[in-house]
């Protein structure tokens, strides 16, 4: 893989958040004429004071001027205040990303193991009854949204038995010692990670099984059978690796679900991350907010795109080779 | 010396769709140490299948009878763990470069010391010993299979096929996607290769050209059967049974400038498995057949003037 084609894939997903930015200043001017109507206490506000919010807000002037102004205060990752809490949105966000980043970053890499492990195996094995018993159950797992999952778990493991918490980041006051405050927050992250995983679950593990399918008639797995190599090396060396190829960028493009997933999750179990402040954003018209959550939620599916294509250069020699 | 490789009677049928396909209806062959048989039909004779059922590479559906028997031991009652072994290292495969043979994400170097690992002997990698006695150069271990041309991929093939040290070598067509100058190296190599380590070989081709200075002996396939039968070069300059004379025909013998001015080709398509003519599967297609021939299916039985040659026809050996 040449260095060109690394800055080439980082330009293009620059380029691309760029746009999504562009986009963003548009789509919340349509969203709603007067900002203020939503902002908490606005009765109050004399018209003078209006005015100078209107303008902190980078909201006086021509469309132009305007437009300008968005974009130096973005780069500057300035995104204003939000209307709910009226704290910096940077503040808001970067206090949420770490739940989230733990949260996502946990039932994803659970999701890709276990998915691709179970339609890795399915797919070697079509038509045996782990392939049968698997793939129905991950069809129903695919089929059902996540958060029906999290209502279920809330309702039956957190709720009846109370061997879980139902919601929120960690107990009040049980911040003794830093063993302790892990295997809290631990205990608080169980529910939503399973819900999380469960609900993309299906989709990984049906991608890698139908890939897996396609591999299946290859010639060279004939020769690593004729060289006397076990059916599970064969498997393993051979079968996976050519599977995993299409796999990645299929995974990469539901990655995207993935965020959407993770508000639905974050607002069942109340866990405070990016997900529940965009459904709170939401329900209060921050306007602020959303604009840089949108934002946020964006660069997240760029950033994993551009993973997915320099991890297929890893991937795949041929690939590597030719750019 | 008891042969390397002796097939009895073997029958081998595909399940398919559309119901049971027999693609090799009793073929018997024994192939002596150092020898070259050399296999010759059209596509869909049977031989390749023949060749993947001898290490039992033939999908699990496929229903096979009769007995293979590679160093005396028979392939076809072996447990898994028994076929494991003998593979490869019994009997290796030189298969067809232009398909997909190697795995395209393995380097060629690990594709051929993984044969030598699964059968648990050598500890360091002899990839680039064997890369080298094929002219590869140890180097191009490293490399992945798309960087190589097509007679460099031939050429690691065979590197892989010597992999275990095999006692025979099954060429699968090995020089049919490769053009004439890369063809003739490779078949130069293998047989400075079977001439060094005496190996047995066995070339399966649909072009008998190639089997002219390889084969010891030739046996021609038609319809799942092996229809004629004797050394390469009288099999080759005078065949018997009327399919090998018009295949023999359809190509110049090289060095006989008289086979130049009259080659044919040959009619028709070869018979579909499913649905065999009665008799003599060759008749109709055949210039030389009389009524006998649509009701006697004739077995292979020797030629009256040459001891070493068999044909399956009603019209050789009659008279």
């Amino acid at each position: 893989m040449s260095n060109r084609y690394v800055v080439k894939k980082i330009v293009g997903a620059l380029l691309t958040l760029f746009a999504v930015v562009i986009f963003n200043f548009f789509l919340f001017r349509i969203v709603d004429r007067d900002p203020l109507t939503k902002y908490r206490g606005r009765s109050k506000l004399s018209l003078e004071q209006r005015e100078t919010m209107i303008r902190r807000m980078g909201l006086s002037g021509s469309k132009w001027d305007q437009f300008v102004a968005y974009i130096k205060s973005t780069l500057q990752l300035d995104f204003g205040r939000s209307f709910d809490s009226t704290r910096p949105v940077l503040r808001e966000i970067t206090d949420r990303l770490p739940a989230t980043l733990i949260l996502v970053g946990v039932s994803t890499v659970l999701t890709i193991c276990i998915g691709l492990y179970i339609g890795a195996k399915a797919g070697w094995a079509r038509g045996s009854r782990f392939d049968r018993v698997s793939t129905s159950t991950t069809m129903v797992l695919y089929a059902t949204p996540e958060f029906f999952f999290g209502m279920l778990l809330l309702a039956i493991v957190a709720g009846r038995t109370g061997w879980f918490p139902t919601g929120g980041l960690r107990d009040v006051g049980t911040n003794n010692g830093f063993v302790a405050s892990l295997l809290d927050r631990t205990h608080h992250l169980v529910l939503p990670s399973l819900t999380l995983t469960l609900g993309y679950l299906g989709s990984y593990s049906l991608i890698m099984r139908t890939s897996m399918l396609d591999t299946l008639g290859e010639d060279y797995l004939t020769t690593a059978r004729a060289k006397g190599l076990k059916e599970s090396d064969v498997m393993t060396h051979h079968a996976v690796p050519n599977a995993l190829l299409p796999s990645v960028s299929a995974i990469a493009i539901s990655f995207g679900f993935v965020i959407g997933g993770a508000i639905t999750t974050e607002t069942v179990f109340s866990y405070p991350g990016l997900g529940l402040a965009t459904a709170d954003a939401i329900r209060n018209t921050d306007l602020p907010m959303l604009q840089a959550l949108f934002l946020v939620a964006s660069a997240a599916v760029i950033f994993f795109n551009l993973v997915a294509d320099l991890t297929y250069g890893l991937l795949d020699p041929r690939i590597r080779h030719s750019i | 010396m008891s042969a390397v490789l002796e097939v009895r009677d073997l029958h081998i049928t595909y399940a398919s769709s559309s119901g049971l396909v027999p693609a090799v209806r009793g073929v018997d062959l024994e192939i002596a140490p150092g020898e070259t048989l050399g296999l010759a039909g059209e596509s869909g004779c049977g031989k390749s299948t023949l060749a993947m059922a001898l290490l039992r590479l033939v999908p699990p559906s496929t229903q096979i009878t009769g007995s293979i028997k590679l160093a005396g031991q028979d392939i076809l009652t072996m447990k898994p763990g028994q076929l494991r072994a003998a593979r490869w290292a019994q009997a290796s495969v030189v298969f067809q470069g232009a398909q997909h043979v190697l795995n395209p994400v393995r380097r060629i170097g690990r594709q051929i010391d993984e044969a030598i690992e699964a059968h648990g002997s050598a500890s360091v990698s002899r990839a680039g010993e064997l890369l080298d006695l094929v002219g590869l150069g140890a180097r191009r271990g490293d490399d992945y299979p798309h960087e190589l041309s097509g007679g460099q991929k031939q050429r690691s093939l065979i590197a892989m096929a010597l992999a275990c040290d095999p006692l025979l070598l099954i060429a699968d067509e090995p020089t049919t996607a490769l053009d004439v100058m890369v063809q003739a190296q490779i078949l130069q190599l293998l047989d400075n290769i079977k001439r060094e380590r005496g190996l047995s070989m066995l070339f399966i081709t649909h072009d008998l050209s190639v089997l002219s200075h390889t084969a010891d002996r030739v046996a021609v396939m038609y319809a799942g059967r092996i229809i004629e039968v004797g050394a390469g070069d009288a099999l080759l300059r005078n065949s018997l049974h009327p399919y090998s004379k018009a295949l023999t025909a359809s190509f110049p013998i090289i060095g006989d400038p008289s086979s130049r001015h009259q080659p044919r080709g040959l009619a028709g398509d070869p018979p579909d498995p499913n649905n065999l003519p009665s008799g003599c599967p060759f008749h109709p297609r055949c210039t030389v057949a009389i009524d006998e021939c649509q009701s006697v299916d004739v077995q292979l039985r020797h030629a009256a003037d040459d001891e070493e040659r068999s044909v399956a026809c009603v019209l050789v050996g009659k008279s």
